[in-house]
């Protein structure tokens, strides 16, 4: 062993030098190893093992270390979009991700206490800004978790690199990287899958085709989801507007080449209704058509990565039938926006030690919505409610950011970037300047003499490390800063008039709620650490907690600016408040852990799993819980395996929601605990599954569901949202 | 009530940071971490004194060679499956010694004219070397194999693809790690100048 350290040493000892010099070397010895050079006829040959490069998840062309990212994969979404249409609802099984309550397609993810904007939400690479009044038509709402491949989260401090203007975690969603054939051959492949759910009676189906050579690859993904309303558990009966369909297609075309990778995606979603059960309005109608573009090349110097984003959307809001419906007229509301924009990063391998990245973006984002005349309307007319007239928002971002493996157990990676937004728009109107309308009149005035233009200029940093000192233990912290603009309709939202003020909000609480002018960006500071332990071998067990403080300069909250009243001016209950800065923080702990229960031939596999969240979010200011803060809750799930058998026994536990902001009326939830059951065989290319979820039927309150407006409008009660009853899901699938 | 729990949680934050930066920082047993596992494999053998690395070689130095107009025999690769079944995870350390006689038996090695033993010593050298230069995630999955020549500096030659993973990024990654680590160690001239490897990077 001696003999073996003496002939290690001098090759390690070389490395540091020669890897140096590496990258300066580069060009020349691309140059003097000719790729199509042959070896010697006779040589023999030794065969060397096989270097293994652990999966990672890619987020925005950057490649993330692999401590932080939770990764929902293809099997996981398989098994999941049995149960839910809403890809963001998927993600609540996951420590630290909860959702408020939108749509049956369009919830929006929370995490860590952070919602909506806050987050950094990517979509094929792509942020899709808010284009509703109301957050409708949220990023996830235009994937389908039939054709989703997987979406990776980062609860915690990622690197700035990911991506600008949000202060909480990332989210990305992602389609399955294109597939080539064998030289000279051609390959066809493809899944297709279709489910029916007894609550709301949901069904719908998927198809993804692939279709390539070894240069072309072209793949078709298309999906339909439709449901009815759902009826709660227990005696909580139907819940009003919670139906929905759409359809999604995208066509991708990829061609490799030397020069690099080319891919070209194309897409369309039209979603002919969707009811919202915690806002007045429901959506009538969103079309919506993207084109991305990405260009990556792997050189000797490193990775180059850029991409081209567009989309056009035609959002449309009204009453469906649990709302009255629109014979008389309804209330028109309509949303038109386009995005566009690109980035480019490249990644020098500068040495064996060192990374640099750098990068630049810029996205543009118009926006219109406007509200026309109800005919023979008193209140709405004559004329049309400009609600935002031709507003743009664009960002430029650039970041730098330099990762260092010091060692193969501790890696860091540092980087700050500088992001400019502009904002601006113009002049708007009421539906009319009667006395019915006087407030929304004298709004619209003082709103028209103010200047709206508006730029801010955002700097933010990240550092990493992560640190593995054995295959047993790995542990991660991270601090940044970081900093989000506000949105169009934060600050651009100027009706005072109670109806006007209630037709804005992405809460879910039925308040009024008024833009801002004078709103100051989000600065967030944040520390964050992740300590995972591991058993090795037979006794896989694992154990990840996750602690996180935030402190946040300007948040954007609210302040009251009175109640809202009835026709005979007794308030009633809602109250109009005006989006404000304030200061606030977020702090809590997030546990994964797992347990092998039984491993052998004859009973197959049995695993416990399980997961945790307790966080606290305040405002600092009024010395409140800030809105829409989880509880304590736990998923604890049973997984067997046996052959192509798989179950999945999940006991899912929230407790009461008492620490609640009362300058919204936010309601207290009780606490409950539902129990599902998810079972699936697979054999050759079919999957078939059968879930109960909500087995004993519990009714519950949803902790972040807001208030339940399309049953008060019809039944005049109002309550927090319910949440859904048991229901017997029935999926299956084949790849092909 | 918020201010009972925001100091505990500050607390068990700045706790867990300071352990890990204590653990950090704390003095480490082995200056330079090996990837131990492949050694396993390559530890069939007593290895003889590589102290008897002779000195430059009188010869010319070639770092490169002249493409050769025919084909050469396919490398005589053992399935990649099996070879990775066969090692440890390499980002996953364990102790390299002692070893074991299971992976004492693990025939990786193609029989050679050189002494068996000086030529494991030495590939077990250069893996580890271009090992380092792995990068450090894949983003998608595939195995590449990639063949190539060390002359007697240690110079690269005729590296390319043996077996395409199906996409030119993974492939050209895996001939990237290849280049970024050239030079490799020299090798011990009673090896001679036909030294052959195949090396399969197995990505995701």
């Amino acid at each position: 062993m001696k003999l073996f350290k003496i002939s290690r040493f001098p090759a390690l000892t070389l490395r540091a030098a020669l890897c140096a010099t590496a990258a300066a070397g580069l060009p020349a010895l691309a140059q003097s190893v000719p790729a199509q050079a042959v070896a010697p006829a006779d040589a023999t040959t030794t065969a060397l093992p096989a270097i293994d490069i652990a999966p990672a998840p890619t987020i925005a062309g950057v490649t993330v270390p692999p401590l932080s990212p939770i990764t929902l994969t293809r099997r996981d979404l398989q098994s999941g979009q049995v149960r839910s249409s809403d890809t963001a609802a998927l993600l609540n099984s996951l420590a630290g991700v909860s959702s408020n309550s939108g749509g049956g397609f369009s919830s929006m993810p929370v995490i860590r206490g952070q919602n909506e904007q806050r987050l950094n939400v990517l979509v094929d690479g792509v942020n899709i800004p808010a284009a509703c009044p109301n957050d409708m038509n949220s990023p996830m709402s235009y994937t389908d978790p039939q054709t989703v491949e997987s979406v990776t989260v980062i609860t915690g401090v990622a690197p700035v690199s990911l991506g600008g203007d949000h202060i909480g975690g990332t989210i990305s969603v992602d389609y399955a990287a294109p597939a080539f054939a064998d030289t000279g051959k051609t390959l066809v492949s493809g899944e297709a899958s279709g489910f029916y759910r007894s609550n709301g009676n949901g069904f719908g189906g998927a198809l993804i085709l692939n279709a390539a050579t070894d240069t072309v690859s072209i793949s078709y993904k298309g999906s339909f989801t439709q449901a009815q309303n759902y009826t709660a558990g227990g005696n909580l009966g139907e819940v009003r507007s919670t139906e929905f369909a759409k359809s999604d297609h995208m066509l991708s075309l990829a061609l490799q080449a030397d020069t690099g990778l080319f891919e070209l995606d194309a897409g369309y979603q039209n979603s002919p209704y969707e009811g919202f059960p915690n806002q007045y309005m429901d959506m009538v109608s969103n079309q919506s058509w993207f084109v991305n573009a990405l260009y990556s090349g792997t050189f000797d110097w490193g990775n180059l990565e850029a991409r081209a984003n567009y989309r056009t959307t035609a959002h449309e809001m009204n009453f469906l039938s649990d709302k009255g419906g629109t014979a008389n007229g309804g209330m028109p509301m309509n949303t038109d926006t386009d995005t566009a924009g690109g980035a480019v990063v490249a990644e020098f391998l500068v040495s064996k030690r060192d990374i640099i990245r750098v990068g630049t973006e810029y996205q543009y984002q118009w926006l219109n919505d406007y509200w026309p005349p109800v005919p023979g309307s008193m209140m709405m007319g004559p004329d049309t409610f400009v609600n935002i007239n031709a507003a743009t928002r664009q960002r430029w971002g650039s970041f730098a950011e330099w990762q260092a493996a010091w060692s193969p157990k501790l890696t860091t990676v540092i980087g700050a970037r500088y992001d400019r937004v502009w904002m601006d728009t113009g002049s708007v109107q009421p539906y009319a300047t009667n006395m019915m309308n006087m407030a929304d009149a004298m709004a619209a005035a003082a709103f028209n003499a103010a200047t709206h233009a508006r730029t801010d200029n955002n700097w933010g940093v990240s550092a990493i490390a992560t640190w593995t000192p054995s295959a047993a233990a790995s542990f991660e912290i991270g601090y940044a800063h970081a900093n989000r603009s506000p949105n169009i309709y934060e600050r651009y939202s100027w009706g005072r008039g109670s109806m006007s003020s209630r037709m804005i909000g992405w809460f879910g609480d039925g308040n009024g709620y008024v833009g801002n002018l004078d709103l100051k960006p989000e600065s967030a500071d944040t520390v964050s650490a992740v300590a995972a332990f591991n058993g090795i071998g037979s006794t896989a067990w694992n154990l990840k907690v996750a602690p996180y403080y935030t402190h946040v300069s300007n948040y954007i909250d609210v302040v009251k600016l009175g109640d809202l009243k009835n026709m005979m001016g007794m308030p009633t209950g809602f109250v109009q408040l005006q989006f404000a800065n304030m200061a606030a923080e977020f702090y809590g702990v997030d546990v994964t852990a797992g347990l092998p229960l039984w491993d052998s031939k004859s009973a197959g596999t049995g695993r416990l799993s399980a997961t945790a969240s307790w966080l606290r979010g305040n405002n600092l200011d009024d010395g409140g819980s800030l809105y829409h803060q989880m509880p304590f809750n736990m998923n604890v799930d049973l997984v067997a395996n046996l052959g192509g058998f798989e179950a999945d026994l999940n006991l899912n536990w929230v407790t009461e929601k008492t620490r609640v902001d009362a300058t919204r009326n936010e309601p207290v939830t009780a606490s409950y605990a539902l129990l599902n059951l998810r079972t699936a065989y697979a054999w050759s290319r079919f999957r078939v599954s059968f879930d109960v979820e909500n087995i004993f039927d519990k009714g519950y309150l949803l902790p972040l569901g807001g208030m339940s407006l399309g049953d008060y409008k019809a039944t005049g009660t109002l309550r927090p949202l319910p949440g859904k009853g048991r229901s017997f899901n029935f999926g299956v699938g084949v790849t092909f | 009530m918020p201010m009972r729990f925001r100091k505990p949680a500050l607390a068990a934050v700045l706790a867990l940071h300071a352990v890990a930066l204590a653990l950090v920082l704390a003095p480490r047993a082995a200056p330079v971490p090996i990837h131990a596992p492949a050694l396993a494999l390559f530890e069939v053998r007593a290895v003889p004194a590589p102290a008897a690395h002779p000195a430059a070689p009188a010869r010319p130095v070639v770092v490169t060679r002249p493409a050769a107009t025919s084909q050469p025999a396919p490398p005589v690769a053992p399935p990649p499956a099996q070879l990775a079944s066969a090692a440890p995870r390499p980002d996953l350390p364990v102790p390299d010694l002692p070893q074991s006689e299971a992976a004492a038996a693990a025939p990786v090695m193609t029989p050679a004219a050189a002494p068996p033993a000086l030529r494991d010593a030495y590939a077990q050298t250069l893996w580890r070397h271009i090992a380092a230069c792995k990068p450090p995630g894949a983003r998608r999955a595939g195995v590449t194999v990639v063949r190539f020549g060390v002359d007697h500096d240690g110079g690269v030659y005729g590296l390319a693809v043996a077996q395409s993973s199906g996409s030119a990024s993974l492939d050209a990654i895996a001939l990237r790690s290849v280049r970024r680590a050239a030079p490799l160690p020299r090798p011990p001239a009673e090896l001679g100048d036909d030294l052959q490897f195949s090396l399969p990077f197995s990505f995701g």
